[in-house]
C-alpha cells in the first residue's frame, strides 16, 4: 500500500468514527465518548458511555469495505464471511451493547442486507443482547451512518460498573457535555 | 422505596432531555418545545435529587424554593459541587417566559436553554453517582 494510500484510508476511518459519534450522541443521552479506546484489551473504534460515563457502555468495531473485495460468490458473500467472523470475535466483550460498523469507500453502492444467518449469530446464546450493525457510507459528501439491525441490550454485570467507573477516571473523552 | 421514586424521576429527567436532544435539530418549528422539554427534564433531576437526598415534600409552586432546598440538602451532605444549582435557577427562571409570555423568545436564547439544561443533566448525573443515590444506577 502507498503513502496516499495509506493516508486516504485513514481519512476514511477518521470520518467513519465522527459519523458513527455523531450517531451516538444523537441516541445517547450526555454521553462520554472516546476514540480509539482500549477497553479492557479490547480495541475498539469507538467506545460509548452514556449518562455522562455512568450508564451503559457501547462498544463500535469498524469493517472497512471496499466493493471490490468480494470472494467467489460475490461481494456479498465476502461481506457475510467477514462480518460471521467479526461477529465472534466480539462474543464476551464485556459491555451492554456492541456493533460492528461496515464503512463503505465507494459512494452510491447497492447496500448490503445480511443474511438471517448473520441475524441469528448476532445474538445472544441466551438471547438477552444482540449485536447491532451500521453501515457507514464514507464516500458521499456527508457521511452517513445507517442502522441495519438494531442493537439490544446485553446483560449487565459488577465487572462492567467496575470498568466503567475506572475507565472514566483515568481517560479524558473525545466528546462530552462540559461546565 | 426510595429507590422506586428515583427512579421514577429519573425516567421523567432522562426522557425529556432525549426528546429536547432530538428535536434541537429543528429549532425554527420546534423551538419553545425543545427549551420546555429541557426546563421540565431539568426540573424532573431535581426532583429525583431532592427524593434521594431525603426530601419529603417535592410540590413546591415556586420552583426556586425547589433550588433552595436542593442546595440546603447537597450542604448537608457536604457535596462541594454546588454549580448545578445556579444553572438550574437560571433555567427554571426561564419556565414562565417560554411557556406563558407574550415575548418572542429567539433562537439563540432556545439554545442558550438546551445548552444549560445539557450541562445541568451532566452535573445531576454526576452528582447522583458520586453520592451513591438509591436507585441512580442501572446495575
Amino acid at each position: 500500500m502507498n503513502e496516499i494510500q495509506e493516508l486516504q484510508d485513514q481519512h476514511y476511518r477518521g470520518r467513519a468514527q465522527n459519523a458513527i459519534q455523531d450517531y451516538l450522541v444523537r441516541k445517547l443521552l450526555i454521553p462520554k465518548i472516546y476514540l480509539d479506546a482500549d477497553w479492557s484489551g479490547w480495541k475498539l473504534d469507538v467506545l460509548a458511555i452514556d449518562r455522562s460515563g455512568s450508564g451503559d457502555v457501547h462498544g463500535v468495531q469498524l469493517i472497512p469495505w471496499e466493493p471490490g473485495q468480494r470472494d467467489n460468490h460475490g461481494w456479498s458473500a465476502y461481506l457475510e464471511r467477514t462480518v460471521s467472523s467479526a461477529i465472534s470475535g466480539f462474543a464476551n466483550f464485556p459491555g451492554h451493547f456492541r456493533y460492528l460498523a461496515v464503512v463503505c469507500t465507494e459512494p452510491q453502492k447497492q447496500r448490503w442486507i445480511p443474511s438471517e444467518g448473520i441475524k441469528n449469530q448476532s445474538l445472544a446464546p441466551d438471547g438477552v443482547g444482540r449485536l447491532g450493525i451500521l453501515y457507514v457510507s464514507v464516500a458521499e459528501e456527508d457521511a452517513a451512518v445507517d442502522v441495519l439491525l438494531k442493537p439490544e441490550r446485553f446483560r449487565s454485570s459488577k465487572q462492567v460498573t467496575e470498568l466503567t467507573d475506572l475507565y472514566v477516571a483515568e481517560h479524558a473523552a473525545n466528546w462530552e457535555i462540559r461546565e | 422505596m426510595v429507590a422506586v421514586q428515583v427512579r421514577h424521576y429519573l425516567i421523567r429527567a432522562r426522557d425529556f432531555l432525549k426528546g429536547m436532544n432530538l428535536m434541537q435539530d429543528d429549532l425554527n418549528e420546534f423551538g419553545y418545545s425543545t427549551a420546555l422539554l429541557g426546563i421540565h427534564g431539568s426540573l424532573s433531576y431535581c426532583d429525583a435529587l431532592r427524593t434521594g437526598l431525603g426530601s419529603k415534600n417535592l410540590s413546591f409552586d415556586d420552583h426556586s424554593r425547589a433550588t433552595d432546598e436542593l442546595k440546603a440538602l447537597l450542604a448537608a451532605r457536604k457535596y462541594e459541587r454546588l454549580q448545578g444549582t445556579d444553572r438550574l435557577r437560571k433555567l427554571l427562571g426561564k419556565k414562565s417566559r417560554i411557556a406563558y409570555s407574550g415575548d418572542v423568545v429567539d433562537a439563540n436564547e432556545i439554545k442558550q436553554i438546551v445548552q444549560h439544561a445539557f450541562r445541568f443533566a451532566e452535573w445531576a448525573e454526576e452528582t447522583g453517582k458520586r453520592l451513591k443515590i438509591e436507585g441512580w444506577r442501572d446495575e
